[in-house]
């Protein structure tokens, strides 16, 4: 699974830094930084936690 | 081909601010025809429908031609891109001439397009043709250009829509573009789905910048390869557009134009502060992107000055205004930085500043959802490392020059006067 985040939608309400803290690390203003954009091996769930929880719908995910 | 054998002198004085926009075409190129001046390949009738979407790939490969508007990408993958896709999807594509231009320091669009409206659509033409195209536009903010070309359109290719742009720095990115053509705000998407993926009202999209468009058109018309136009502006106020030769370096152009060599901002804001071993290659090779410093959509900014400092300031003001506000990176990065530039130019900066600011030059780059921020990052970049000296001295002792000239938000940095009176009989081909 691949991950991204549309950030022309995101706000930066850091949902996603909390469901999957090892995909998503947050920049001083509190914007998601993706490392890697495949989704290492048991952080599957977590991601797909973290587009559940984001209110601004930003985060995509692809097989 | 020399500079020397230009006509014009190599004029000393610097020419006072304001001067109005020169239009000036390489001495030879009337013989194989300019988009600008006169010739065989600019005056030959359109050429005729039914070139092959192979045959005008082939065009465009064997000679180069790269992308106009900024990026430089091969204009041959794109256009197969394009047509594989709609094959893929069975959905017939869109073909859009992008004469957005919304860069201030950039004119060669609209002069092209109030010159020769009839090269460039019948460039669209050709791709339009080639593709099958369901649908086609020319996106035009600019009244006088817009006028130009929707009059030639009414003539010679009554199927383009011609659309009113926004004005605006972010409207002419390619996916601002499909947005407003789809019926949305010009605002840049989120990628993937790039154009040809996925453009106007989901069909893959064709989007070329109008001098690419020409480019092609003229190079179908039997012309060799492409020629380049540049907008070369001075802080002086000289302001010229020019059609030259990929042979050229830039000191060939300067040196014929009489514009004494200077600090050089080359690709206008996406763009890098050139170096002399940059101003001696050949402008085709940085057209292809076959060099560090690259051509972009042509912009050459010739700073006498000018300090580098107070010019950088003043480019990342305009993109913080500029930006489209979507990305947080953008829009809270971009004006971070010019926060660190504009204590520099106040001499108020200690290199922990700086080291910051290269910090977010580098973390920040690719972040944003069009290039805005990247050349925000990459102008921040440039200064940094190929003017370390210059930044340096600012940690020192304030700059005498940035004290003198502070950089003004409002200011719309390095404008090209517009709209300008140009009429083809005020070319001066040099012979
Ligand atoms: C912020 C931004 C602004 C742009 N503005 C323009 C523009 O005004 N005109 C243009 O032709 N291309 C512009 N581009 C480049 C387009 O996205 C696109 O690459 C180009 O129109 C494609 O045409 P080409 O391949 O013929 O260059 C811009 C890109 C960015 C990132
Ligand atoms: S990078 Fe900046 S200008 Fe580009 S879409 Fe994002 S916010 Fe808008």
């Amino acid at each position: 699974m691949r991950v991204d985040v549309d950030m022309t939608k995101c706000q930066a309400y850091g949902l996603c830094a909390e469901e999957a803290p090892e995909v998503f690390e947050l920049d001083e203003w509190g914007y998601p930084v993706i490392a890697d954009h495949d989704v290492p091996e048991g952080q599957g769930p977590g991601v797909l936690r973290a587009v559940a929880a984001c209110p601004a719908q930003a985060i995509k995910t692809t097989d | 081909m020399r500079a020397e054998t230009a006509a014009g002198p190599r004029g000393p004085a610097p020419t006072p601010a304001g001067d109005p926009l020169q239009v000036r075409v390489w001495p030879g190129l009337s013989t194989c025809g300019s988009l600008l001046g006169s010739g065989p390949t600019t005056t030959a009738p359109a050429t005729d429908s039914g070139q092959s979407l192979d045959a005008l790939v082939a065009v465009a490969e064997a000679a180069g031609l790269r992308g106009r508007g900024g990026a430089g990408f091969p204009f041959a993958v794109k256009l197969r891109a394009v047509a594989e896709q709609a094959a893929r999807t069975g959905l017939a594509p869109v073909v859009v001439l992008n004469g957005e231009e919304g860069e201030p320091a950039s004119a060669k669009d609209r002069v092209l397009m109030t010159l020769a409206p009839e090269v460039a659509l019948d460039g669209l033409r050709l791709v339009g043709d080639a593709l099958g195209a369901h649908s086609r536009y020319a996106y035009v903010s600019d009244a006088t250009a817009r006028e130009r070309i929707a009059a030639a359109a009414r003539t010679l290719t009554p199927e383009v829509q011609v659309v009113a742009a926004p004005p605006g720095y972010v409207s002419g990115e390619e996916s601002a573009v499909v947005r407003w053509l789809s019926g949305g705000p010009a605002k840049p998407t989120h990628k993937p789905p790039r154009p040809y993926e996925e453009g106007v009202q989901g069909r893959p999209t064709l989007v070329s910048n109008v001098e690419t468009l020409a480019q092609l058109a003229r190079l179908v018309r039997g012309a060799p390869e492409p020629t380049l136009l540049l907008t070369v502006s001075t802080d002086h106020g000289r302001h010229a557009v020019v059609e030259v030769p990929g042979e050229l370096t830039l000191d060939d152009v300067l040196g014929w134009l009489g514009i004494e060599p200077g600090e050089v901002l080359l690709g206008g804001f996406f763009g890098r502060f050139a170096s002399a071993a940059t101003r001696r290659h050949p402008l085709r090779e940085l057209a292809a992107r076959a060099h560090p410093d690259v051509l972009g959509c042509g912009i050459v900014l010739v700073l006498h000055e000018t300090c580098p400092v107070t010019a950088v300031a003043q480019v990342l003001r305009y993109l913080e205004r500029e930006n489209a506000e979507q990305c947080g990176p953008c829009f809270k990065g971009i004006p971070s930085m010019a926060g660190v530039v504009d204590a520099l130019t106040a001499g108020t900066a200690g290199a922990d500043d700086v080291r910051k600011l290269t910090g977010w030059a580098t973390s920040l780059r690719g972040r944003g959802d069009c290039g805005t921020l990247d050349a925000a990052c990459g102008l921040v970049t440039s200064l940094a490392e190929q003017r370390t000296a210059t930044v340096t001295r600012h940690l020192e002792a304030p700059c005498a020059w940035c004290t003198d000239h502070p950089a003004r938000p409002e200011a719309t940095a390095f404008a090209v006067p517009w709209p300008a009176e140009i009429h083809p009989t005020d070319i001066q081909e040099d012979r």
